[in-house]
Protein backbone atom coordinates (compact mmCIF):
# COMPACT_ATOMS: atom_id res chain seq x y z
CA UNK A 1 0.00 0.00 0.00
CA UNK A 2 1.40 3.46 -1.00
CA UNK A 3 2.20 5.29 2.34
CA UNK A 4 -0.49 8.46 1.44
CA UNK A 5 -3.24 5.76 1.67
CA UNK A 6 -1.80 4.61 4.88
CA UNK A 7 -1.57 7.79 6.45
CA UNK A 8 -5.34 8.56 5.12
CA UNK A 9 -7.02 5.34 6.37
CA UNK A 10 -5.29 5.71 9.19
CA UNK A 11 -6.62 9.27 9.66
CA UNK A 12 -9.66 8.49 8.66
CA UNK A 13 -10.46 6.12 11.22
CA UNK A 14 -9.71 8.11 13.75
CA UNK A 15 -11.63 11.37 14.82
CA UNK A 16 -10.52 14.30 16.59
CA UNK A 17 -12.17 14.02 20.40
CA UNK A 18 -15.12 16.52 20.98
CA UNK A 19 -14.89 16.84 24.78
CA UNK A 20 -17.61 19.52 25.52
CA UNK A 21 -19.99 18.03 23.89
CA UNK A 22 -23.25 18.36 26.02
CA UNK A 23 -22.09 22.66 26.85
CA UNK A 24 -21.90 22.56 22.78
CA UNK A 25 -25.23 21.54 22.52
CA UNK A 26 -26.58 23.29 25.10
CA UNK A 27 -24.94 26.39 23.52
CA UNK A 28 -26.38 26.08 20.27
CA UNK A 29 -29.90 25.26 21.52
CA UNK A 30 -29.49 28.17 23.98
CA UNK A 31 -28.99 30.51 20.70
CA UNK A 32 -31.53 29.34 18.09
CA UNK A 33 -33.48 32.18 16.44
CA UNK A 34 -36.37 31.73 15.07
CA UNK A 35 -37.25 29.87 11.47
CA UNK A 36 -37.67 31.15 8.43
CA UNK A 37 -41.11 29.73 6.76
CA UNK A 38 -40.54 28.86 3.31
CA UNK A 39 -41.63 31.64 1.22
CA UNK A 40 -41.36 32.63 -2.27
CA UNK A 41 -38.65 34.33 -2.53
CA UNK A 42 -38.67 38.31 -3.69
CA UNK A 43 -37.07 37.51 -7.13
CA UNK A 44 -39.57 35.00 -8.35
CA UNK A 45 -42.49 37.47 -6.78
CA UNK A 46 -41.10 40.17 -9.27
CA UNK A 47 -40.75 37.83 -11.86
CA UNK A 48 -44.65 36.68 -11.71
CA UNK A 49 -46.08 39.82 -11.59
CA UNK A 50 -43.76 41.37 -14.56
CA UNK A 51 -44.79 38.29 -16.63
CA UNK A 52 -48.35 38.99 -15.72
CA UNK A 53 -48.71 42.75 -16.73
CA UNK A 54 -46.73 41.79 -19.98
CA UNK A 55 -49.48 39.23 -20.29
CA UNK A 56 -52.53 41.48 -19.73
CA UNK A 57 -50.80 44.15 -22.22
CA UNK A 58 -50.21 41.70 -24.78
CA UNK A 59 -53.61 40.81 -24.90
CA UNK A 60 -54.57 44.51 -24.89
CA UNK A 61 -52.71 45.24 -27.55
CA UNK A 62 -53.60 42.31 -29.74
CA UNK A 63 -57.33 43.03 -28.99
CA UNK A 64 -56.63 46.49 -30.42
CA UNK A 65 -54.84 45.34 -33.40
CA UNK A 66 -57.22 43.00 -34.04
CA UNK A 67 -60.22 45.61 -34.37
CA UNK A 68 -58.63 48.32 -35.92
CA UNK A 69 -58.18 45.84 -39.09
CA UNK A 70 -61.91 45.32 -39.11
CA UNK A 71 -62.57 48.01 -41.89
CA UNK A 72 -66.20 48.76 -42.97
CA UNK A 73 -66.71 48.47 -46.49
CA UNK A 74 -66.50 52.25 -47.08
CA UNK A 75 -63.23 53.20 -45.72
CA UNK A 76 -61.95 50.13 -47.88
CA UNK A 77 -58.72 51.93 -49.77
CA UNK A 78 -58.66 50.60 -53.22
CA UNK A 79 -55.59 51.85 -54.23
CA UNK A 80 -56.26 55.86 -53.90
CA UNK A 81 -53.72 56.08 -51.37
CA UNK A 82 -50.74 54.87 -53.15
CA UNK A 83 -50.63 57.73 -55.30
CA UNK A 84 -48.46 60.15 -54.68
CA UNK A 85 -49.64 63.14 -52.57
CA UNK A 86 -48.78 66.42 -53.97
CA UNK A 87 -50.47 69.35 -51.95
CA UNK A 88 -51.27 72.55 -53.64
CA UNK A 89 -52.26 74.13 -50.07
CA UNK A 90 -48.91 74.72 -49.17
CA UNK A 91 -46.92 76.69 -51.28
CA UNK A 92 -50.17 79.51 -51.68
CA UNK A 93 -50.92 79.32 -48.00
CA UNK A 94 -47.58 79.49 -46.60
CA UNK A 95 -46.99 83.17 -47.43
CA UNK A 96 -50.08 84.22 -46.20
CA UNK A 97 -50.80 85.54 -42.75
CA UNK A 98 -52.11 83.25 -40.09
CA UNK A 99 -55.75 84.31 -40.03
CA UNK A 100 -56.21 84.83 -44.23
CA UNK A 101 -54.52 81.67 -44.61
CA UNK A 102 -56.99 79.70 -42.25
CA UNK A 103 -59.65 81.15 -44.21
CA UNK A 104 -58.28 80.10 -47.59
CA UNK A 105 -57.61 76.53 -46.13
CA UNK A 106 -61.11 75.94 -45.07
CA UNK A 107 -62.62 77.36 -48.39
CA UNK A 108 -60.17 74.92 -50.32
CA UNK A 109 -61.58 72.09 -48.03
CA UNK A 110 -64.87 72.44 -48.62
CA UNK A 111 -65.01 73.32 -52.55
CA UNK A 112 -62.64 69.91 -52.67
CA UNK A 113 -64.34 67.47 -50.73
CA UNK A 114 -67.90 67.56 -52.45
CA UNK A 115 -69.24 64.20 -53.12
CA UNK A 116 -68.84 65.19 -57.54
CA UNK A 117 -65.04 65.50 -56.62
CA UNK A 118 -64.91 61.77 -54.97
CA UNK A 119 -67.19 60.10 -57.24
CA UNK A 120 -64.78 61.60 -60.29
CA UNK A 121 -61.57 60.81 -59.03
CA UNK A 122 -62.55 57.31 -57.96
CA UNK A 123 -62.24 54.68 -60.91
CA UNK A 124 -63.19 51.16 -60.20
CA UNK B 1 -25.17 7.31 14.49
CA UNK B 2 -28.75 7.78 15.34
CA UNK B 3 -30.97 7.71 12.45
CA UNK B 4 -33.02 10.53 12.86
CA UNK B 5 -36.73 9.43 11.50
CA UNK B 6 -39.43 11.20 9.75
CA UNK B 7 -41.21 12.35 12.82
CA UNK B 8 -38.38 14.06 13.94
CA UNK B 9 -37.68 15.89 10.75
CA UNK B 10 -41.50 17.18 10.91
CA UNK B 11 -41.15 18.29 14.74
CA UNK B 12 -37.75 20.22 13.55
CA UNK B 13 -39.68 21.71 10.43
CA UNK B 14 -42.55 22.88 13.06
CA UNK B 15 -39.92 24.62 15.48
CA UNK B 16 -39.60 22.10 18.06
CA UNK B 17 -36.59 22.65 19.81
CA UNK B 18 -36.53 19.52 21.62
CA UNK B 19 -36.82 17.56 18.44
CA UNK B 20 -33.67 19.68 17.00
CA UNK B 21 -31.92 18.92 20.53
CA UNK B 22 -31.87 15.45 18.60
CA UNK B 23 -30.50 16.80 15.36
CA UNK B 24 -27.44 18.41 17.31
CA UNK B 25 -26.60 15.41 19.45
CA UNK B 26 -26.56 13.17 16.21
CA UNK B 27 -24.45 15.23 14.01
CA UNK B 28 -22.27 17.87 16.08
CA UNK B 29 -19.58 15.55 15.91
CA UNK B 30 -19.74 14.45 12.15
CA UNK B 31 -19.53 18.11 11.92
CA UNK B 32 -16.51 19.07 14.16
CA UNK B 33 -14.39 15.82 12.58
CA UNK B 34 -15.11 17.43 9.21
CA UNK B 35 -14.67 20.97 10.29
CA UNK B 36 -11.46 20.04 11.97
CA UNK B 37 -9.75 17.82 9.01
CA UNK B 38 -10.69 20.66 7.14
CA UNK B 39 -9.97 23.96 8.61
CA UNK B 40 -6.97 22.57 11.04
CA UNK B 41 -8.10 24.63 14.12
CA UNK B 42 -10.58 23.26 16.64
CA UNK B 43 -11.80 26.14 18.42
CA UNK B 44 -13.05 26.92 14.69
CA UNK B 45 -14.40 23.89 13.87
CA UNK B 46 -16.38 24.47 17.32
CA UNK B 47 -17.70 27.50 15.74
CA UNK B 48 -18.88 25.71 12.66
CA UNK B 49 -20.11 23.61 14.50
CA UNK B 50 -22.48 25.90 16.45
CA UNK B 51 -23.21 28.22 13.18
CA UNK B 52 -23.85 24.95 10.75
CA UNK B 53 -26.60 23.87 13.70
CA UNK B 54 -28.41 27.85 13.47
CA UNK B 55 -28.41 27.58 10.16
CA UNK B 56 -29.64 23.99 9.86
CA UNK B 57 -32.46 24.96 12.51
CA UNK B 58 -33.07 28.49 10.85
CA UNK B 59 -33.39 26.77 7.07
CA UNK B 60 -35.08 23.46 8.37
CA UNK B 61 -38.66 24.46 7.02
CA UNK B 62 -37.23 24.72 3.69
CA UNK B 63 -35.48 21.19 3.86
CA UNK B 64 -36.54 18.84 1.64
CA UNK B 65 -37.22 15.05 3.22
CA UNK B 66 -36.49 13.52 0.78
CA UNK B 67 -32.99 14.67 0.60
CA UNK B 68 -30.51 13.07 2.66
CA UNK B 69 -30.17 14.44 6.30
CA UNK B 70 -26.71 13.97 6.84
CA UNK B 71 -25.65 15.19 3.39
CA UNK B 72 -27.97 18.34 3.69
CA UNK B 73 -25.72 19.34 6.59
CA UNK B 74 -22.66 17.76 5.68
CA UNK B 75 -23.89 20.49 2.38
CA UNK B 76 -23.87 23.71 5.11
CA UNK B 77 -20.63 22.59 7.02
CA UNK B 78 -18.73 22.50 4.07
CA UNK B 79 -19.76 25.72 2.74
CA UNK B 80 -18.79 27.57 5.97
CA UNK B 81 -15.53 25.46 5.90
CA UNK B 82 -14.76 26.66 2.21
CA UNK B 83 -15.81 30.34 3.04
CA UNK B 84 -13.74 30.22 5.89
CA UNK B 85 -10.70 29.11 4.29
CA UNK B 86 -10.63 31.22 1.51
CA UNK B 87 -10.85 34.10 3.39
CA UNK B 88 -7.74 32.92 5.81
CA UNK B 89 -4.47 32.90 5.70
CA UNK B 90 -2.64 29.69 3.96
CA UNK B 91 -1.95 27.19 6.85
CA UNK B 92 1.84 27.22 7.80
CA UNK B 93 2.46 24.16 9.74
CA UNK B 94 4.17 24.81 12.78
CA UNK B 95 7.93 23.62 13.32
CA UNK B 96 6.75 21.01 16.31
CA UNK B 97 4.09 20.06 13.54
CA UNK B 98 6.79 17.97 11.63
CA UNK B 99 8.47 16.25 14.30
CA UNK B 100 4.66 14.64 14.82
CA UNK B 101 4.36 14.06 11.85
CA UNK B 102 7.77 12.44 11.20
CA UNK B 103 6.69 10.60 14.49
CA UNK B 104 3.38 9.13 13.02
CA UNK B 105 4.38 8.00 9.82
CA UNK B 106 7.22 5.79 10.97
CA UNK B 107 5.38 4.45 14.15
CA UNK B 108 4.67 1.42 13.24
CA UNK B 109 1.51 1.14 15.83
CA UNK B 110 -1.02 1.92 13.46
CA UNK B 111 -4.32 1.67 16.18
CA UNK B 112 -2.41 4.39 18.13
CA UNK B 113 -5.06 7.21 19.45
CA UNK B 114 -3.80 10.36 18.64
CA UNK B 115 -4.59 13.22 20.57
CA UNK B 116 -6.16 16.29 19.25
CA UNK B 117 -3.26 18.58 18.69
CA UNK B 118 -1.04 15.64 17.56
CA UNK B 119 -3.74 15.19 15.06
CA UNK B 120 -4.15 18.35 14.02
CA UNK B 121 -0.11 18.71 13.51
CA UNK B 122 -0.17 15.32 11.16
CA UNK B 123 -3.23 16.80 9.28
CA UNK B 124 -1.84 20.20 9.23
CA UNK B 125 1.41 18.88 7.53
CA UNK B 126 -0.38 16.98 5.26
CA UNK B 127 -2.41 19.53 3.66
CA UNK B 128 -0.84 22.41 4.22
CA UNK B 129 0.33 23.06 0.14
CA UNK B 130 -3.48 22.64 -1.04
CA UNK B 131 -5.59 25.07 -2.00
CA UNK B 132 -9.21 25.53 -0.42
CA UNK B 133 -11.04 23.60 -3.08
CA UNK B 134 -8.24 20.67 -3.32
CA UNK B 135 -7.98 20.43 0.82
CA UNK B 136 -11.98 20.10 0.84
CA UNK B 137 -12.37 17.52 -1.67
CA UNK B 138 -9.40 15.44 -0.42
CA UNK B 139 -10.87 15.70 3.42
CA UNK B 140 -14.01 14.80 1.86
CA UNK B 141 -12.47 11.48 -0.34
CA UNK B 142 -10.01 10.00 1.51
CA UNK B 143 -11.17 11.22 4.89
CA UNK B 144 -14.30 11.32 5.40
CA UNK B 145 -14.56 8.38 3.20
CA UNK B 146 -17.35 9.62 0.62
CA UNK B 147 -17.66 8.76 -2.83
CA UNK B 148 -17.51 11.60 -5.75
CA UNK B 149 -21.17 10.93 -6.56
CA UNK B 150 -21.64 12.59 -2.37
CA UNK B 151 -18.92 14.82 -3.07
CA UNK B 152 -20.58 16.31 -5.90
CA UNK B 153 -23.67 16.27 -4.46
CA UNK B 154 -22.62 18.26 -1.42
CA UNK B 155 -19.74 20.82 -3.15
CA UNK B 156 -21.58 21.41 -6.06
CA UNK B 157 -18.50 20.76 -7.93
CA UNK B 158 -19.05 18.07 -11.54
CA UNK B 159 -17.48 14.65 -11.61
CA UNK B 160 -14.06 16.16 -13.41
CA UNK B 161 -13.32 18.84 -11.54
CA UNK B 162 -13.45 16.97 -8.13
CA UNK B 163 -11.00 13.98 -9.90
CA UNK B 164 -8.92 16.83 -10.94
CA UNK B 165 -8.76 18.48 -7.63
CA UNK B 166 -8.12 15.49 -6.08
CA UNK B 167 -5.25 14.24 -8.49
CA UNK B 168 -3.40 17.40 -7.69
CA UNK B 169 -4.03 17.36 -3.85
CA UNK B 170 -2.23 13.43 -4.31
CA UNK B 171 0.79 14.46 -6.02
CA UNK B 172 1.35 17.44 -4.11
CA UNK B 173 0.92 15.05 -1.03
CA UNK B 174 3.61 12.62 -2.28
CA UNK B 175 5.44 15.42 -3.15
CA UNK B 176 5.60 16.20 0.40
CA UNK B 177 6.09 12.69 1.96
CA UNK B 178 8.74 12.40 -0.47
CA UNK B 179 10.18 15.12 1.06
CA UNK B 180 9.79 13.45 4.39
CA UNK B 181 11.88 10.51 3.10
CA UNK B 182 8.96 8.57 2.13
CA UNK B 183 8.74 7.38 -1.06
CA UNK B 184 5.68 5.57 -3.41
CA UNK B 185 6.81 2.24 -1.58
CA UNK B 186 6.91 3.93 2.03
Amino acid sequence: MEKMDEITRRLASQQPLLSDADALTESILANLPAQISPQESPILRAVRWISSVAAVGLLILFYSQSHAFVQRPEDVDYGQSLQPFQSDYSPTLDNLPPREALRQFVEMKRSRTNFSDIKRNITF
Amino acid sequence: MDIINNDIIERCRSGDQAAFRRVVQTYQQMVFTLAFRSLCDEEEAKDVVQETMIRVWVHFASYNPRQNLRNWIYTIAIRLCFDRLKSKAPIEPLTEDEDYFSQYVSDSDTEKELENHELLSVIRTLVSRLSPRQRIVFTLVHLENLDTEEVAQITGLDAARIKSNLYVARKTIREQLKQFGYGKDG
